[in-house]
Protein backbone atom coordinates (compact mmCIF):
# COMPACT_ATOMS: atom_id res chain seq x y z
CA UNK A 1 0.00 0.00 0.00
CA UNK A 2 1.78 3.35 -1.05
CA UNK A 3 1.39 5.93 1.65
CA UNK A 4 0.62 8.49 -1.00
CA UNK A 5 -1.85 7.29 -2.87
CA UNK A 6 -5.74 8.18 -1.88
CA UNK A 7 -7.45 4.94 -0.37
CA UNK A 8 -10.17 3.50 -2.76
CA UNK A 9 -11.92 2.52 -0.06
CA UNK A 10 -12.29 4.26 3.18
CA UNK A 11 -14.32 2.65 5.91
CA UNK A 12 -14.74 5.62 8.80
CA UNK A 13 -16.02 4.54 12.25
CA UNK A 14 -18.28 2.08 10.45
CA UNK A 15 -20.90 0.94 13.20
CA UNK A 16 -24.00 -1.18 12.60
CA UNK A 17 -26.48 -2.94 15.40
CA UNK A 18 -29.05 -4.96 13.82
CA UNK A 19 -32.11 -6.28 15.59
CA UNK A 20 -31.35 -9.66 17.83
CA UNK A 21 -34.08 -12.28 18.27
CA UNK A 22 -35.07 -10.95 21.56
CA UNK A 23 -35.94 -7.43 19.64
CA UNK A 24 -33.00 -5.48 21.38
CA UNK A 25 -30.57 -4.61 19.00
CA UNK A 26 -27.20 -6.04 18.82
CA UNK A 27 -23.94 -4.27 18.57
CA UNK A 28 -22.03 -6.09 15.21
CA UNK A 29 -19.58 -3.51 14.33
CA UNK A 30 -18.52 -1.23 16.93
CA UNK A 31 -16.34 1.40 14.94
CA UNK A 32 -14.20 0.08 12.28
CA UNK A 33 -12.12 1.83 10.23
CA UNK A 34 -9.83 1.19 7.77
CA UNK A 35 -8.51 2.40 4.69
CA UNK A 36 -7.92 0.18 1.48
CA UNK A 37 -5.67 1.03 -1.12
CA UNK A 38 -6.03 1.00 -5.42
CA UNK A 39 -4.81 -2.42 -6.35
CA UNK A 40 -4.77 -3.78 -2.26
CA UNK A 41 -5.26 -6.87 -1.52
CA UNK A 42 -6.83 -6.83 1.43
CA UNK A 43 -8.15 -10.11 3.67
CA UNK A 44 -10.32 -9.45 6.42
CA UNK A 45 -9.92 -11.65 9.37
CA UNK A 46 -11.71 -13.11 12.51
CA UNK A 47 -13.51 -15.51 14.87
CA UNK A 48 -16.80 -16.36 13.48
CA UNK A 49 -19.56 -13.65 14.28
CA UNK A 50 -17.21 -10.65 14.36
CA UNK A 51 -18.49 -8.79 11.93
CA UNK A 52 -16.47 -9.83 8.59
CA UNK A 53 -19.61 -10.32 6.60
CA UNK A 54 -21.46 -7.51 7.66
CA UNK A 55 -18.40 -5.29 7.10
CA UNK A 56 -18.22 -6.99 3.78
CA UNK A 57 -22.35 -5.91 3.12
CA UNK A 58 -21.82 -2.60 4.18
CA UNK A 59 -18.88 -1.81 1.95
CA UNK A 60 -21.59 -3.56 -0.61
CA UNK A 61 -24.45 -1.23 -0.01
CA UNK A 62 -26.17 -4.13 1.16
CA UNK A 63 -26.39 -2.36 5.27
CA UNK A 64 -26.77 1.01 5.78
CA UNK A 65 -24.38 1.57 9.18
CA UNK A 66 -25.66 3.01 11.79
CA UNK A 67 -22.96 5.33 12.51
CA UNK A 68 -19.65 6.16 10.76
CA UNK A 69 -19.62 6.00 6.60
CA UNK A 70 -18.46 3.76 4.04
CA UNK A 71 -16.55 5.74 0.77
CA UNK A 72 -15.90 4.57 -2.63
CA UNK A 73 -13.60 6.06 -4.80
CA UNK A 74 -15.13 9.42 -3.04
CA UNK A 75 -18.59 8.54 -3.94
CA UNK A 76 -20.29 7.62 -0.07
CA UNK A 77 -21.94 3.80 -0.50
CA UNK A 78 -25.62 4.30 -0.92
CA UNK A 79 -26.87 0.60 -2.43
CA UNK A 80 -24.10 -0.80 -4.59
CA UNK A 81 -22.23 1.07 -6.54
CA UNK A 82 -21.33 -0.01 -10.29
CA UNK A 83 -17.86 -0.12 -9.79
CA UNK A 84 -17.97 -3.28 -7.50
CA UNK A 85 -18.47 -6.97 -8.06
CA UNK A 86 -19.28 -9.18 -5.12
CA UNK A 87 -18.77 -12.59 -4.97
CA UNK A 88 -20.31 -14.67 -2.59
CA UNK A 89 -19.90 -17.45 0.00
CA UNK A 90 -21.41 -20.63 -1.43
CA UNK A 91 -21.56 -18.60 -4.88
CA UNK A 92 -25.04 -18.00 -4.99
CA UNK A 93 -25.51 -18.92 -8.41
CA UNK A 94 -28.91 -19.50 -10.05
CA UNK A 95 -29.65 -22.88 -10.36
CA UNK A 96 -32.26 -22.39 -13.17
CA UNK A 97 -29.65 -20.76 -15.53
CA UNK A 98 -26.61 -22.58 -17.43
CA UNK A 99 -22.96 -21.83 -16.92
CA UNK A 100 -23.03 -19.15 -19.65
CA UNK A 101 -26.52 -17.76 -18.57
CA UNK A 102 -25.00 -17.07 -15.14
CA UNK A 103 -22.07 -15.43 -16.13
CA UNK A 104 -23.56 -13.03 -18.59
CA UNK A 105 -26.29 -12.65 -16.38
CA UNK A 106 -24.68 -9.27 -15.62
CA UNK A 107 -23.73 -8.11 -18.79
CA UNK A 108 -27.14 -8.90 -20.09
CA UNK A 109 -29.59 -6.83 -17.68
CA UNK A 110 -27.61 -4.14 -18.75
CA UNK A 111 -28.61 -4.22 -21.74
CA UNK A 112 -25.29 -5.23 -23.56
CA UNK A 113 -26.02 -7.22 -27.30
CA UNK A 114 -26.00 -10.91 -26.92
CA UNK A 115 -23.03 -11.74 -29.32
CA UNK A 116 -20.99 -9.27 -27.29
CA UNK A 117 -22.17 -10.75 -24.18
CA UNK A 118 -21.66 -14.46 -25.02
CA UNK A 119 -18.49 -13.51 -26.37
CA UNK A 120 -17.32 -12.02 -23.29
CA UNK A 121 -19.10 -14.97 -20.96
CA UNK A 122 -16.86 -17.17 -23.24
CA UNK A 123 -13.96 -15.51 -22.48
CA UNK A 124 -14.48 -15.23 -18.84
CA UNK A 125 -15.68 -19.52 -18.47
CA UNK A 126 -12.57 -19.94 -20.17
CA UNK A 127 -10.32 -17.36 -18.21
CA UNK A 128 -11.77 -19.74 -15.01
CA UNK A 129 -11.00 -22.94 -16.74
CA UNK A 130 -14.57 -24.06 -17.53
CA UNK A 131 -14.48 -24.23 -21.26
CA UNK A 132 -16.59 -27.07 -22.13
CA UNK A 133 -19.28 -26.48 -19.22
CA UNK A 134 -21.03 -23.64 -20.38
CA UNK A 135 -24.48 -25.40 -21.03
CA UNK A 136 -24.06 -27.13 -17.68
CA UNK A 137 -26.18 -25.99 -15.30
CA UNK A 138 -24.69 -25.26 -11.49
CA UNK A 139 -25.64 -28.75 -9.87
CA UNK A 140 -23.79 -30.87 -12.34
CA UNK A 141 -20.39 -28.88 -11.03
CA UNK A 142 -18.27 -29.73 -8.22
CA UNK A 143 -18.02 -27.09 -5.34
CA UNK A 144 -15.04 -25.71 -6.80
CA UNK A 145 -16.25 -25.12 -10.09
CA UNK A 146 -19.28 -23.54 -8.92
CA UNK A 147 -17.48 -21.36 -7.06
CA UNK A 148 -15.29 -20.43 -10.55
CA UNK A 149 -18.63 -19.72 -12.40
CA UNK A 150 -19.61 -17.27 -9.29
CA UNK A 151 -16.12 -15.55 -9.92
CA UNK A 152 -16.46 -15.30 -13.59
CA UNK A 153 -20.12 -14.22 -13.11
CA UNK A 154 -18.27 -11.21 -11.27
CA UNK A 155 -15.39 -10.24 -13.48
CA UNK A 156 -17.12 -10.35 -16.96
CA UNK A 157 -18.71 -6.79 -15.26
CA UNK A 158 -15.11 -5.45 -15.09
CA UNK A 159 -15.57 -4.56 -11.53
CA UNK A 160 -12.81 -2.20 -10.47
CA UNK A 161 -13.19 -3.39 -6.61
CA UNK A 162 -13.91 -6.86 -5.67
CA UNK A 163 -15.67 -8.30 -2.86
CA UNK A 164 -15.10 -12.06 -1.93
CA UNK A 165 -16.89 -13.34 1.40
CA UNK A 166 -15.20 -16.59 1.76
CA UNK A 167 -15.74 -17.86 -0.98
CA UNK A 168 -13.71 -20.87 -0.09
CA UNK A 169 -15.23 -21.66 2.79
CA UNK A 170 -17.10 -24.45 1.75
CA UNK A 171 -14.48 -26.25 -0.46
CA UNK A 172 -12.12 -28.99 0.60
CA UNK A 173 -8.63 -28.01 1.67
CA UNK A 174 -6.85 -28.95 -1.88
CA UNK A 175 -9.48 -27.62 -3.91
CA UNK A 176 -9.44 -24.70 -1.79
CA UNK A 177 -5.52 -24.00 -2.35
CA UNK A 178 -6.12 -24.76 -6.27
CA UNK A 179 -8.54 -21.67 -5.90
CA UNK A 180 -6.27 -19.49 -3.98
CA UNK A 181 -3.36 -19.54 -6.34
CA UNK A 182 -5.71 -19.35 -9.09
CA UNK A 183 -7.64 -16.37 -8.38
CA UNK A 184 -4.08 -14.85 -7.38
CA UNK A 185 -3.71 -15.65 -11.22
CA UNK A 186 -6.32 -13.66 -12.31
CA UNK A 187 -6.65 -10.79 -10.14
CA UNK A 188 -2.82 -10.71 -11.15
CA UNK A 189 -4.13 -9.35 -14.64
CA UNK A 190 -5.58 -6.16 -13.84
CA UNK A 191 -4.94 -6.04 -9.65
CA UNK A 192 -8.47 -4.95 -8.70
CA UNK A 193 -8.91 -3.79 -5.38
CA UNK A 194 -9.71 -6.99 -3.38
CA UNK A 195 -11.36 -6.95 0.04
CA UNK A 196 -11.38 -10.69 0.85
CA UNK A 197 -13.44 -12.05 4.29
CA UNK A 198 -11.85 -15.59 5.58
CA UNK A 199 -11.83 -17.18 8.88
CA UNK A 200 -7.78 -19.38 7.76
CA UNK A 201 -5.31 -17.49 8.70
CA UNK A 202 -3.29 -19.58 6.10
CA UNK A 203 -5.80 -18.39 3.17
CA UNK A 204 -5.14 -14.64 4.71
CA UNK A 205 -1.71 -14.92 4.60
CA UNK A 206 -1.23 -16.86 1.18
CA UNK A 207 -3.29 -13.85 -0.38
CA UNK A 208 -3.33 -10.84 1.05
CA UNK A 209 -1.14 -7.39 1.09
CA UNK A 210 -2.32 -6.75 3.95
CA UNK A 211 -4.47 -8.56 6.85
CA UNK A 212 -7.03 -7.27 8.91
CA UNK A 213 -8.21 -8.56 12.08
CA UNK A 214 -11.32 -7.95 13.21
CA UNK A 215 -12.20 -8.49 17.00
CA UNK A 216 -15.31 -10.17 18.47
CA UNK A 217 -18.19 -8.93 18.86
CA UNK A 218 -18.86 -6.00 18.27
CA UNK A 219 -16.17 -6.21 15.38
CA UNK A 220 -13.39 -3.10 15.47
CA UNK A 221 -10.01 -3.44 14.12
CA UNK A 222 -7.77 -5.32 16.34
CA UNK A 223 -4.40 -5.33 14.23
CA UNK A 224 -3.24 -5.13 11.04
CA UNK A 225 -0.14 -7.13 9.74
CA UNK A 226 1.41 -6.69 6.64
CA UNK A 227 2.33 -9.38 4.57
CA UNK A 228 5.33 -8.15 2.09
CA UNK A 229 6.33 -11.34 0.74
CA UNK A 230 6.36 -12.28 -3.29
CA UNK A 231 3.64 -14.00 -4.42
CA UNK A 232 3.16 -16.84 -5.19
CA UNK A 233 4.53 -17.70 -2.13
CA UNK A 234 5.37 -20.93 -0.72
CA UNK A 235 3.39 -21.73 2.07
CA UNK A 236 6.49 -23.48 3.88
CA UNK A 237 8.88 -20.29 3.40
CA UNK A 238 10.07 -18.61 6.51
CA UNK A 239 8.46 -15.43 5.88
CA UNK A 240 4.79 -16.93 5.48
CA UNK A 241 5.75 -18.77 8.76
CA UNK A 242 6.88 -15.03 10.29
CA UNK A 243 3.66 -13.46 8.74
CA UNK A 244 1.30 -16.37 9.53
CA UNK A 245 2.24 -15.99 13.38
CA UNK A 246 1.98 -12.09 13.39
CA UNK A 247 -1.54 -12.70 12.66
CA UNK A 248 -2.03 -15.91 14.92
CA UNK A 249 -0.84 -13.94 18.34
CA UNK A 250 -3.10 -10.91 17.09
CA UNK A 251 -5.87 -13.19 16.91
CA UNK A 252 -5.04 -14.73 20.34
CA UNK A 253 -3.93 -11.14 21.62
CA UNK A 254 -7.39 -10.26 21.17
CA UNK A 255 -9.08 -13.73 22.38
CA UNK A 256 -6.93 -12.83 26.00
CA UNK A 257 -8.87 -9.83 26.10
CA UNK A 258 -12.23 -11.45 26.17
CA UNK B 1 -64.18 -71.21 -4.69
CA UNK B 2 -65.15 -67.22 -5.36
CA UNK B 3 -68.56 -66.54 -7.22
CA UNK B 4 -67.96 -65.85 -10.80
CA UNK B 5 -70.08 -62.97 -10.06
CA UNK B 6 -67.99 -61.53 -7.37
CA UNK B 7 -64.67 -62.02 -9.14
CA UNK B 8 -65.55 -62.51 -12.93
CA UNK B 9 -62.77 -64.55 -14.86
CA UNK B 10 -59.72 -62.59 -17.12
CA UNK B 11 -61.30 -64.14 -20.28
CA UNK B 12 -65.04 -62.14 -19.18
CA UNK B 13 -63.38 -59.08 -18.57
CA UNK B 14 -61.21 -59.22 -21.41
CA UNK B 15 -64.76 -59.99 -23.45
CA UNK B 16 -66.40 -57.15 -22.06
CA UNK B 17 -63.41 -54.79 -22.80
CA UNK B 18 -63.37 -55.69 -26.46
CA UNK B 19 -67.21 -55.28 -26.72
CA UNK B 20 -66.51 -51.58 -25.09
CA UNK B 21 -63.77 -50.91 -27.05
CA UNK B 22 -65.58 -51.68 -29.93
CA UNK B 23 -68.18 -49.97 -29.85
CA UNK B 24 -66.55 -46.80 -28.26
CA UNK B 25 -68.18 -46.45 -25.29
CA UNK B 26 -65.03 -46.61 -22.95
CA UNK B 27 -63.22 -43.96 -25.29
CA UNK B 28 -66.15 -41.82 -25.03
CA UNK B 29 -66.41 -41.98 -21.17
CA UNK B 30 -63.25 -41.76 -20.56
CA UNK B 31 -63.56 -38.28 -23.03
CA UNK B 32 -65.93 -36.86 -20.66
CA UNK B 33 -63.77 -37.80 -17.86
CA UNK B 34 -60.81 -36.37 -18.83
CA UNK B 35 -62.92 -32.91 -19.54
CA UNK B 36 -64.13 -32.86 -16.63
CA UNK B 37 -60.94 -32.92 -15.05
CA UNK B 38 -58.92 -30.95 -16.99
CA UNK B 39 -62.50 -28.24 -16.41
CA UNK B 40 -62.14 -28.93 -12.60
CA UNK B 41 -58.26 -28.24 -12.83
CA UNK B 42 -57.84 -25.37 -14.99
CA UNK B 43 -60.71 -23.77 -12.48
CA UNK B 44 -58.63 -24.87 -9.60
CA UNK B 45 -55.13 -23.46 -11.00
CA UNK B 46 -57.09 -20.15 -12.12
CA UNK B 47 -57.97 -19.65 -8.93
CA UNK B 48 -54.88 -20.98 -7.06
CA UNK B 49 -52.05 -19.48 -8.88
CA UNK B 50 -52.56 -15.68 -8.25
CA UNK B 51 -53.68 -16.08 -4.61
CA UNK B 52 -50.59 -18.10 -4.29
CA UNK B 53 -48.35 -15.66 -5.20
CA UNK B 54 -50.15 -13.19 -3.24
CA UNK B 55 -49.91 -15.03 -0.07
CA UNK B 56 -46.38 -15.71 -1.21
CA UNK B 57 -45.24 -12.50 -1.30
CA UNK B 58 -47.22 -10.29 0.89
CA UNK B 59 -46.66 -10.92 4.54
CA UNK B 60 -50.00 -9.86 6.03
CA UNK B 61 -51.93 -11.50 3.14
CA UNK B 62 -50.20 -14.63 5.02
CA UNK B 63 -50.96 -14.05 7.83
CA UNK B 64 -54.50 -13.28 7.18
CA UNK B 65 -55.22 -16.34 4.87
CA UNK B 66 -53.12 -19.08 6.64
CA UNK B 67 -55.31 -19.85 9.30
CA UNK B 68 -58.15 -19.74 6.41
CA UNK B 69 -56.34 -22.53 4.62
CA UNK B 70 -55.31 -24.43 7.48
CA UNK B 71 -58.40 -25.15 8.60
CA UNK B 72 -59.85 -25.51 4.92
CA UNK B 73 -57.48 -27.89 3.69
CA UNK B 74 -57.78 -31.17 5.78
CA UNK B 75 -61.76 -31.02 5.11
CA UNK B 76 -61.58 -33.57 1.86
CA UNK B 77 -63.31 -32.71 -1.58
CA UNK B 78 -65.88 -35.39 -0.89
CA UNK B 79 -67.34 -34.01 2.11
CA UNK B 80 -68.83 -31.21 0.45
CA UNK B 81 -70.59 -33.55 -2.25
CA UNK B 82 -73.99 -32.57 -0.53
CA UNK B 83 -72.88 -29.08 -0.52
CA UNK B 84 -71.72 -29.25 -3.67
CA UNK B 85 -75.41 -30.57 -4.94
CA UNK B 86 -76.89 -27.92 -2.30
CA UNK B 87 -75.54 -25.00 -4.37
CA UNK B 88 -74.99 -26.76 -7.66
CA UNK B 89 -77.58 -29.44 -8.37
CA UNK B 90 -76.69 -32.85 -9.89
CA UNK B 91 -75.62 -31.30 -13.40
CA UNK B 92 -71.93 -30.61 -14.38
CA UNK B 93 -71.35 -27.45 -12.10
CA UNK B 94 -71.24 -29.13 -9.19
CA UNK B 95 -68.45 -31.95 -10.31
CA UNK B 96 -66.50 -29.06 -11.80
CA UNK B 97 -66.47 -27.29 -8.36
CA UNK B 98 -65.38 -30.76 -6.41
CA UNK B 99 -62.61 -31.40 -8.44
CA UNK B 100 -61.64 -27.75 -8.68
CA UNK B 101 -61.39 -27.48 -4.82
CA UNK B 102 -59.51 -30.77 -4.78
CA UNK B 103 -57.09 -29.24 -7.34
CA UNK B 104 -56.66 -26.23 -6.05
CA UNK B 105 -55.14 -27.04 -2.14
CA UNK B 106 -52.16 -28.70 -3.57
CA UNK B 107 -51.64 -25.85 -5.96
CA UNK B 108 -51.93 -23.19 -3.75
CA UNK B 109 -49.82 -24.84 -1.14
CA UNK B 110 -46.88 -25.08 -3.42
CA UNK B 111 -47.48 -21.96 -5.31
CA UNK B 112 -47.24 -20.02 -2.00
CA UNK B 113 -44.02 -22.29 -0.54
CA UNK B 114 -42.29 -21.22 -3.92
CA UNK B 115 -43.03 -17.59 -4.17
CA UNK B 116 -41.94 -17.69 -0.40
CA UNK B 117 -38.81 -19.79 -0.75
CA UNK B 118 -37.02 -16.98 -2.90
CA UNK B 119 -33.36 -17.30 -1.73
CA UNK B 120 -32.62 -13.61 -0.28
CA UNK B 121 -28.68 -14.26 -1.70
CA UNK B 122 -29.93 -14.98 -5.19
CA UNK B 123 -31.63 -11.53 -4.90
CA UNK B 124 -28.87 -10.10 -3.54
CA UNK B 125 -26.57 -11.91 -5.90
CA UNK B 126 -29.00 -10.34 -9.25
CA UNK B 127 -29.03 -6.85 -7.24
CA UNK B 128 -25.15 -6.88 -7.28
CA UNK B 129 -25.25 -7.57 -10.67
CA UNK B 130 -27.15 -4.25 -11.03
CA UNK B 131 -30.55 -6.19 -11.84
CA UNK B 132 -33.51 -3.54 -11.61
CA UNK B 133 -36.51 -4.76 -9.96
CA UNK B 134 -38.32 -5.93 -12.65
CA UNK B 135 -35.98 -8.07 -13.91
CA UNK B 136 -35.35 -9.25 -10.48
CA UNK B 137 -39.06 -10.64 -10.23
CA UNK B 138 -38.37 -12.36 -13.73
CA UNK B 139 -35.33 -13.83 -13.58
CA UNK B 140 -35.30 -14.61 -9.89
CA UNK B 141 -38.38 -14.49 -8.21
CA UNK B 142 -40.42 -16.44 -10.53
CA UNK B 143 -37.59 -18.93 -11.77
CA UNK B 144 -36.92 -19.73 -7.60
CA UNK B 145 -41.02 -20.15 -7.66
CA UNK B 146 -41.38 -21.94 -10.94
CA UNK B 147 -40.80 -25.67 -10.11
CA UNK B 148 -42.75 -25.59 -7.17
CA UNK B 149 -45.58 -24.38 -8.95
CA UNK B 150 -45.32 -27.39 -11.66
CA UNK B 151 -45.30 -29.85 -8.93
CA UNK B 152 -47.71 -28.02 -7.58
CA UNK B 153 -50.06 -28.71 -10.66
CA UNK B 154 -48.90 -32.11 -11.26
CA UNK B 155 -50.04 -33.14 -7.63
CA UNK B 156 -53.44 -30.59 -8.17
CA UNK B 157 -54.14 -32.32 -11.01
CA UNK B 158 -53.80 -35.79 -9.10
CA UNK B 159 -56.12 -34.86 -6.73
CA UNK B 160 -58.85 -33.58 -9.19
CA UNK B 161 -58.44 -37.50 -10.99
CA UNK B 162 -58.91 -38.72 -7.45
CA UNK B 163 -61.93 -37.02 -6.73
CA UNK B 164 -63.51 -37.22 -10.53
CA UNK B 165 -65.07 -40.26 -10.07
CA UNK B 166 -66.77 -39.63 -6.80
CA UNK B 167 -68.10 -36.80 -8.29
CA UNK B 168 -69.18 -38.53 -11.16
CA UNK B 169 -71.27 -41.16 -8.78
CA UNK B 170 -73.71 -38.47 -7.76
CA UNK B 171 -75.49 -38.34 -10.64
CA UNK B 172 -74.48 -38.38 -14.11
CA UNK B 173 -75.04 -40.07 -17.99
CA UNK B 174 -71.56 -40.70 -19.06
CA UNK B 175 -67.42 -41.13 -17.59
CA UNK B 176 -65.86 -43.85 -16.15
CA UNK B 177 -67.55 -43.23 -12.57
CA UNK B 178 -70.92 -43.67 -14.27
CA UNK B 179 -69.65 -46.69 -16.25
CA UNK B 180 -68.67 -48.61 -12.75
CA UNK B 181 -72.11 -47.31 -10.96
CA UNK B 182 -74.25 -48.18 -13.90
CA UNK B 183 -72.69 -51.72 -14.17
CA UNK B 184 -73.10 -51.95 -10.18
CA UNK B 185 -76.56 -51.82 -10.98
CA UNK B 186 -77.03 -53.91 -13.99
CA UNK B 187 -74.95 -56.75 -11.69
CA UNK B 188 -71.77 -56.61 -14.58
CA UNK B 189 -69.32 -56.92 -12.56
CA UNK B 190 -66.78 -57.72 -15.34
CA UNK B 191 -68.22 -54.28 -16.50
CA UNK B 192 -66.83 -52.79 -13.25
CA UNK B 193 -63.35 -54.14 -13.64
CA UNK B 194 -63.08 -52.42 -17.14
CA UNK B 195 -63.74 -49.58 -15.65
CA UNK B 196 -61.55 -49.55 -12.74
CA UNK B 197 -58.57 -50.72 -15.56
CA UNK B 198 -59.69 -47.89 -17.50
CA UNK B 199 -59.18 -45.21 -14.69
CA UNK B 200 -55.74 -46.83 -13.73
CA UNK B 201 -54.99 -46.67 -17.03
CA UNK B 202 -56.56 -43.11 -17.72
CA UNK B 203 -54.46 -42.18 -14.42
CA UNK B 204 -51.19 -43.71 -15.12
CA UNK B 205 -50.69 -42.06 -18.48
CA UNK B 206 -51.82 -38.43 -17.09
CA UNK B 207 -49.54 -38.30 -14.47
CA UNK B 208 -46.59 -39.72 -16.83
CA UNK B 209 -47.38 -37.02 -19.28
CA UNK B 210 -47.24 -34.39 -16.35
CA UNK B 211 -44.00 -35.94 -14.90
CA UNK B 212 -42.54 -36.12 -18.34
CA UNK B 213 -43.87 -32.16 -18.97
CA UNK B 214 -42.12 -31.20 -15.95
CA UNK B 215 -38.97 -32.68 -16.84
CA UNK B 216 -39.04 -30.71 -19.79
CA UNK B 217 -40.05 -27.32 -18.20
CA UNK B 218 -37.94 -27.34 -15.35
CA UNK B 219 -34.08 -28.71 -16.61
CA UNK B 220 -32.10 -27.31 -14.11
CA UNK B 221 -33.55 -29.83 -11.50
CA UNK B 222 -33.29 -33.33 -13.34
CA UNK B 223 -30.60 -33.02 -15.85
Amino acid sequence: MGEGSAPRIVVDGLELALPGPDGVAVRVLGGVTLGIAPSEFLCVLGPSGCGKTTLLNCIAGFLRPSAGRVMIAGARVEGTPPEVGIVFQEHALFPWFTVRQNVEYGLKVQGVPRDERERAAADFIELVGLHGFEHHYPHQLSGGMKQRVGIARTLVNRPSVLLMDEPFGALDALTREAMQEELLRVWERDRKTVVFVTHSIAEAVFLADRVVVLSPRPGIVQAEVPVAARRLRSRTSDQFVAAYRAVEQALRREESLR
Amino acid sequence: MIHPFLLPSPAEVGGEAWDLTRSGVIFRFAGVSLLRVIGGFLIGAAVALPLGMVIGRVQTVRDLCDPILELARPVPALALIPLAIAWFGIGELSKLFLISYAAFFPIVINVIAGFHAVDPIHVRAARSLRASEVQIFRDVVLMSAFPYVVAGLRIGMGMAFLVLVAAELIASNAGLGYLIQEARLNFNTARIFVGIIAIGLLGYILSKTLMELERRVVPWKYV
